[in-house]
């Protein structure tokens, strides 16, 4: 179980790094969002009767909770990042006067990779917190603790949550539950085949690289078959696009041997190109294997989960000239972006965790003012924020991701691409304008992801 | 009648002939004993017949009935009691409830008996009254013995192989079984057992039968076997103790 | 089925069944003899590996009679410490290897002989089983501590780059090296065990230890080598493995050497050219599947559990092993057998506290105390199982998983799940079937199998558990049980009810047929007890009672996922039900609180480095409570308690002034927790000085030890056990018989 949570989490970076929507060619939008807002309510705030309006809400205080798994015996600290950020946001937004003229406390709950733990977070936040926002939970699995949670005012409204991942239909396809970078699941929730939207930019860029139609191998993390609803979806996607090619699915404890194979086929069909949605030491182990059997292959695609320092070294030379596909922009970015300097100044982590959560906080922090903006400070409850949650379109967080909306539940279309370069950092390739990604648009795909994946 | 006939009965171990072509017949009510020394293949004998081992050749009838297919537990509900040589008891139970676990199982094809009567019954007859609550693993061998009996006696056998069910027990003890076996075999109970206790066996036992080397010497009475020049040999000075 | 056929048939089965799922499941790569060639050539590494492994394990289990499951975790360690020597730390390979191989490995292997293993020697087997997982579970944890899980630990393979071609394929320089080692290592052994002085008298400890000693032989000296050559083993196979594995994880290089079990039972754990031959086939398979079949969909997973499925079929085969003559025998531990009062009064003092926990406790630990009772829940079918059976069973996530199953597709209402708990009786029998023929540790190893293909192949088949759906909430006619409190109390009666009925049995005509059965399976198929039906029986009633805990766990998640079944959380919680009270009806819900107490603990009340050390070093603490109580802490405490009841109300009453004291005083959470152990047993020791205790006595076990009157004096306590035996009436003189 343990090396499917880790598993899980590779793709799960690799979900949240490729979180944009709908289909705009625009650029970014410079500046960090809610910065006027906040201004002008300051001078609001002082004249406000602030009062309790809800759980987790007090007149000088609105309380968020974040459950994380940090504390787990089999990756403790791995989610340390989510709790830095938004602690680093909580922080952020105090200095300018806080949040619907209230102060910002984060309440932690450590979950601890076990899915009774992470119920327990979700009871507690429930009890405790106005809304649960920024959570990294993998081994999450009923939503109901949030879901059904009654509010002050003891209706069961639900309560808001703005996690940084989802790795489970039930809970990316729950009524009170808004992800800043878009889902791959279909909802509601189903077996069998079923409908699809994935964005196109990959493939288009992909294509660019390669030269038109071509032959590769795919790879994709395998943990068990529900997780194909998360990772098939590319490769078909890429697959309808001209790119063809098996597709092997990489288990943490597979050795080096079965490598061989996978890379014989790969020499035998000439591939031109090799895309990977795995964990990077399952990527680490193609590479070294194809070195291995003398193998060269053109193009070597990374989603996500090599962004990593740690990649580079663990690969060493086989890094060099490898292209990692991101959805969202890179952390070297932070002086052609404000949003991304401020995230950059503030959380020491640079990490998928880190960032998921600082754009979920973000998303939070944007429907929190829209209610304030409309109803005052006052006007602050679970009902209210889940509408305004609802309402929010084209969230962006201030350029770092491309626009989505979350009530649509797309997935993410946006792409970015890096390469390693000589001196081991990450050098951006396309689009070719630092501060931007590429949108294109979207196509629908109708399949079974468990029969695809044995084709 | 017959009680217990062995035709022919062969085991071998690997290339180890434990028994050789053994046939005996043992009439109902009687008392056979088996002698023989160590390694003579006493004891393989009787897992053949209690059908915790099956034989190479030959077979075994129980009453008339052919056993041999029969797995052990079978032979219990066609009336078959053993002990062992190596004291097999449960020791986890307390004395009472070994007795009553072969009570309660021989409920299951005699609905007639009452485990706990039976159970209650023998504990007394037996003398172990006393220690009838303690857990057996916390007594001394002798009465561990006596429990192993009064459990195969609680089974209302037919047929009751005694595996050296003196070792252990005192004289007074080891006379007051073989006092109770014949009363048991004048109630119609057959009885084989194997011993080394010479007396016992001349005094107890109507017939005897002596195997040497997984072969049948001899068989006959007590007399008959005791003056037989090749037991006599092997078992040289103990006769002239018991002919005493 | 007799042995004879059974040995041909599985086999042929076996076979049978490979050939359907080739033929199906064929890649299209062409049989050449360069494919074939390249199959033997992948083989072999991957049989290295295995034979290495195995051969640790068959010989530290034939000189000291103990199965190490922790065989994976020592090799694990010692990878790590090469990478930190050799990556870390930059030093020549040559050297790092040295100083691993010749120096760490033989040391860690004496230090952990001689304060954890050889506390295991003389215990039942499901105590030393559960011995060694306490400690591959602490070392998992060392290892956590040490080398932080979330890094990258890239290691290059030995030899360096390059290698031999081998039919158009490379065969890298460290898989040349793999084989070579294997070679070695076979070679190497052979030659100690039989021909050197101490490879010989480590076959005589093995077979009469007493014995052995007063010839000379000095045992402690035997048992470290043998261990130290385990270690070796584990070492090597660590370092070759690790480049082998994409990443270096603890949790890999530990699980490993579950793919080594086949290969040392096809050994019989005795013959290491038998454990050779077996690593070479499982090698042999292994690579034919991966390079000639292309398992797709459901059956991609199969290729994960081929080395537990090989297992499988090598139990069923192999000739069970003979109990060795002279060992001392392996005694189960006398119980009191519950009565009525007794657990109806239990029964009824848990549904009251749960009660009383729903009312006051805060959600989050009432949600907490529901995982504990559900649980505790499936560790209580464990109970006739292997705490009145005996038979070592380590599956019951297995069974409970069926049963969560069974209810979650029935739509999670009380009914659902009692036709879970017949669905997982039904599955009780059918695991049975091989428990009929096997014995001790091959039963206990065939069910860790079971455990692996369980959770690893059938748990995520798309039928079963793939399908995203939430439960509604729980309710019996028309009342909701649903919210924390109700549910946490329905929980409690549940386990009230089904504890209950286990004593009744336990207490009725079965419960001393199962009993008896595992006393003297000879002496009870003497009697008329059929094995067969009664262990069916057993596994029916376990499965059945350990499905309702699946069941209650799927309604209390309203969500059922292969993910809650893992087969190390499995041995785990064994682990803590055994360490409580194995045969005793509240040493589950026992062993499931104090999880729940430690998570309470590390999470709101003390939280802190105490704690943090409390959960790491729990493993370790479990193991050495197993071997000093081996009936189990609630049977220890509850005889204690009875024999000095004013002794346990002060301890008690330490415990609650402290509590108190630092609650009051506002003493933060690890302080107070440190001072409430101190409180307790400061309170005992001031008992003990008002009224002292009287002496321990000699227990039992003293009186057959060898050295008493050698080394050791005798003692008044010996002489009255040794009148015991002899079954000398204390006082009066043996009767005279009259000649």
């Amino acid at each position: 179980m343990k090396l499917q949570r880790l598993l899980v989490v590779g793709a799960a970076a690799c979900l949240v790094a490729a979180g944009c929507s709908s289909g705009r060619d625009d650029a970014a939008v410079v500046g960090a969002p809610g910065a006027t807002a906040s201004g002008s309510a300051s001078a609001a705030c002082d004249s406000a009767d602030l009062q309790a309006t809800d759980i987790g809400i007090t007149k000088d205080t609105i309380t968020i909770e974040t459950v994380a798994d940090v504390g787990s015996q089999a990756a403790p600290g791995i989610a340390n990042g989510s709790l830095e950020a938004m602690k680093a946001w909580a922080d952020v937004v105090n200095k300018s006067g806080g949040l619907a003229c209230r102060e910002v406390v984060i309440r932690t709950f450590d979950s601890k990779l076990d899915p009774g733990e992470s119920r327990s977070g979700m009871v507690d936040s429930c009890q405790n917190a106005f809304a649960d926002v920024g959570s990294f939970t993998l081994a999450v699995a009923d939503v109901t603790p949030l879901a059904e949670c009654v509010d002050g005012a003891g209706k069961p409204t639900g309560q808001p949550q703005v996690p940084a991942v989802s790795t489970n239909a039930l809970i990316a396809c729950n009524k009170t539950t808004y992800l800043a970078q878009g889902i791959t699941f279909s909802c509601p929730p189903s077996q069998g085949a079923r409908t699809f939207t994935v964005g196109t930019s990959l493939g288009d860029y992909l294509r660019q690289v390669v030269g038109g139609d071509a032959h590769g191998q795919f790879q994709i993390g395998y943990t068990s078959p529900s997780f194909l609803d998360v990772t098939m979806p590319t490769v078909v996607q890429l697959r309808a696009q001209g790119l063809a090619g098996p597709v092997y699915g990489a288990k943490a404890a597979d050795p080096q041997s079965a490598y061989t194979s996978v890379v014989q086929g790969m020499k035998s069909s000439g591939a031109q190109f090799v895309f990977a949605n795995s964990t990077f030491p399952s990527f680490v182990q193609l590479q070294r294997e194809a070195a291995a059997q003398g193998v060269e292959v053109p193009h070597w695609f990374c989603q996500g989960a090599c962004y990593d320092p740690a990649y580079v070294k663990a690969a060493g030379d086989l890094a060099k000239g490898t292209e990692i596909l991101l959805a969202s922009l890179p952390f070297e970015e932070a002086d052609v972006n404000e949003e991304m300097k401020t995230f950059v100044d503030n959380v020491d982590t640079h990490n998928t965790f880190a960032f998921s959560s600082w754009v979920a906080a973000r998303l939070f922090q944007q429907a929190v003012e829209a209610v304030v903006t409309k109803d005052g400070p006052n006007g602050l409850t679970r009902a209210s924020v889940l509408g305004a949650l609802e309402a929010v379109k084209d969230f962006d967080a201030g350029g770092l991701i491309g626009p989505n909306t979350p009530s649509a539940h797309l997935p993410n279309l946006c792409v970015v691409a890096v390469k390693v370069g000589a001196d081991g950092g990450f050098e951006r390739v396309f689009p070719k304008e630092a501060g931007t990604l590429s949108c294109a648009g979207s196509g629908k795909q109708t399949f079974d992801p468990i029969a695809e994946f044995s084709r | 009648m017959t009680m217990l006939e062995i035709r022919k009965v062969s085991v071998r171990f690997g290339g180890l002939t434990a028994v050789d072509d053994v046939s005996l017949a043992v009439p109902e009510g009687t008392i056979m004993g088996i002698i023989g020394p160590n390694g003579a293949g006493k004891t393989t004998l009787f897992n053949v017949v209690a059908g915790i081992l099956r034989p190479r050749t030959g077979s075994v009838l129980l009453g008339g009935e052919d056993i041999t297919r029969l797995p052990a537990h079978r032979r219990a509900r066609r009336g078959l009691a053993r002990t062992f040589q190596r004291l097999e008891v449960f020791g986890t139970l307390s004395v009472r409830e070994n007795l009553l676990v072969a009570a309660e199982s021989r409920r299951r094809w005699d609905r007639s008996t009452q485990p706990a009567f039976v159970a209650d019954e023998l504990c007394a007859e037996l003398g172990l009254g006393e220690v009838a609550e303690s857990l057996v693993d916390t007594l001394p061998t002798g009465t561990q013995r006596l429990v192993e009996l009064g459990r195969a006696l609680a089974l209302r056998p037919r047929l009751l192989l005694l595996d050296e069910a003196s070792s252990g027990l005192t004289e007074l003890e080891t006379i007051q079984v073989g006092e109770r076996l014949q009363r048991l075999a004048g109630q119609g109970l057959t009885v084989v057992l194997v011993e080394h206790d010479m007396p016992f066996v001349l005094s107890t036992c109507g017939r005897v039968a002596m195997l040497d080397h997984g072969v049948l010497v001899t068989e006959g009475t007590p007399d008959e076997v005791r003056n037989n020049p090749v037991v006599q040999e092997a078992y040289l000075g103990r006769n002239r103790e018991a002919a005493a | 089925m007799p042995l004879v056929t059974r040995r041909v048939a599985v086999p042929v089965l076996s076979v049978a069944l490979l050939v359907y799922l080739a033929s199906n499941a064929w890649a299209g790569e062409p049989v050449t003899v360069d494919s074939l060639v390249q199959l033997v050539a992948f083989a072999l590494p991957i049989a290295g590996l295995y034979a290495i492994s195995a051969t640790g394990l068959v010989v530290v289990y034939s000189a000291t009679g103990i199965f190490n499951v922790a065989q994976g975790a020592i090799g694990m360690v010692c990878a790590f410490v090469y990478w930190e020597l050799s990556v870390n730390r930059g030093l020549p390979v040559p050297l790092a290897l040295i100083l691993v191989v010749g120096v760490f490995a033989p040391l860690f292997a004496v230090v952990l002989n001689r304060v954890l293993m050889q506390r295991l020697r003389n215990a039942p087997l499901i105590t030393q089983l559960l011995g060694t997982v306490g400690v591959m579970a602490l070392l998992l944890g060392v290892a956590a501590l040490i080398w932080d899980p979330t890094a990258s630990y890239p290691i290059d393979g030995l030899g360096g780059s390059g290698g031999i071609h081998i039919s158009g394929v490379l065969l890298s320089w460290h898989r040349v090296i793999t084989i070579v080692t294997a070679v070695v290592i076979a070679v190497a052994l052979r030659f100690v065990l039989t021909s050197t002085r101490l490879g010989v008298s480590m076959r005589a400890v093995v077979d009469n230890e007493d014995l052995a000693s007063l010839h000379g032989i000095r045992p402690q000296r035997v048992s470290d080598t043998a261990w130290i050559i385990g270690s070796v083993c584990a070492a090597l196979a660590g370092i070759l493995i690790a480049p082998e594995v994409g990443n270096m994880s603890a949790e890999t290089l530990t699980f490993f050497v579950i793919n080594a079990f086949a290969a040392a039972v096809f050994g019989r754990l005795k013959s290491l050219p038998m454990t050779y031959v077996g690593a070479v086939v499982l090698g042999l398979i292994v690579s034919f599947t991966s390079t000639f079949l292309d398992l797709e969909g459901r059956w991609t997973p199969l290729a994960g559990v081929l080395p537990a499925l090989a297992l499988f079929v090598v139990l069923l085969v192999a000739p069970q092993q003979s109990i060795r003559l002279g060992r001392p025998v392996r005694r189960y531990h006398i119980e009191t057998v519950p009565t009525m009062r007794s657990v109806l009064t239990g029964s009824a003092v848990l549904v009251i506290l749960s009660v009383v926990a729903g009312l006051t406790f805060s959600p989050v630990n009432v949600t907490r105390m529901i995982s504990a009772v559900t649980v505790g829940l499936i560790l209580l079918g464990m109970v006739p199982l292997l705490g009145w059976a005996g038979m070592p069973f380590f599956a019951p996530y297995a069974l409970a998983g069926v049963g969560a199953w069974v209810t979650w597709s029935l739509g999670g209402s009380i009914l659902a799940l009692l036709a879970a708990a017949a669905a997982s009786a039904v599955a009780g029998v059918v695991v049975a079937l091989p428990a009929l023929r096997l014995r001790e540790l091959y039963l206990a190893l065939s069910s860790i199998a079971f455990a692996l293909i369980a959770v690893s192949f059938l748990f995520v088949q798309p039928e079963v558990f793939e399908i995203p759906r939430q439960l509604d909430r729980l309710t019996i006619a028309g009342f909701d049980l649903s919210s924390g409190t109700r549910f946490l109390v329905y929980a409690c009666v549940l386990y009230a009810i089904l504890a209950v009925l286990l004593v009744a049995v336990r207490r009725s005509q079965y419960g001393r047929r199962i009993i008896a059965l595992r006393d003297s399976e000879a002496a009870a198929a003497c009697i008329g007890i059929s094995a067969a039906s009664t262990k069916a029986l057993v596994f029916a009633l376990a499965g059945a009672v350990a499905g309702i805990g699946g069941g209650v766990l799927a309604q209390g998640q309203r969500f059922a996922s292969s993910e809650q079944f893992p087969m190390v959380a499995g041995l785990a919680i064994i682990l803590s039900l055994t360490v409580m009270g194995i045969g005793t009806v509240s040493g589950p819900v026992a062993a499931g609180l104090l999880g729940a107490l430690l998570t309470a603990l590390a999470h709101d009340w003390a939280p802190g480095h105490i704690t943090d050390a409390l959960e790491l070093f729990g493993p370790a603490l479990a193991v050495l409570a197993l071997s000093s109580q081996p009936r189990g802490q609630i049977p220890e405490v509850a005889a204690r308690a009875r024999e000095h009841p004013w002794r346990a109300v002060a301890t008690v009453v330490g415990l609650a002034v402290t509590i108190v004291g630092c609650r009051l005083m506002s003493v933060p959470g690890e302080i107070g927790f440190v001072l409430a152990v101190t409180g307790a047993l400061v309170a005992r020791m001031l008992y003990d000085l008002v009224r002292p205790s009287p002496a321990a006595s000699a227990t039992a076990g003293d009186a057959t030890d060898i050295r008493l009157g050698v080394s050791r004096p005798i003692t008044s306590a010996h002489v009255r056990e040794w009148d015991r035996a002899l079954g000398v009436p204390a006082g009066v003189g043996r009767e005279v018989v009259a000649s």
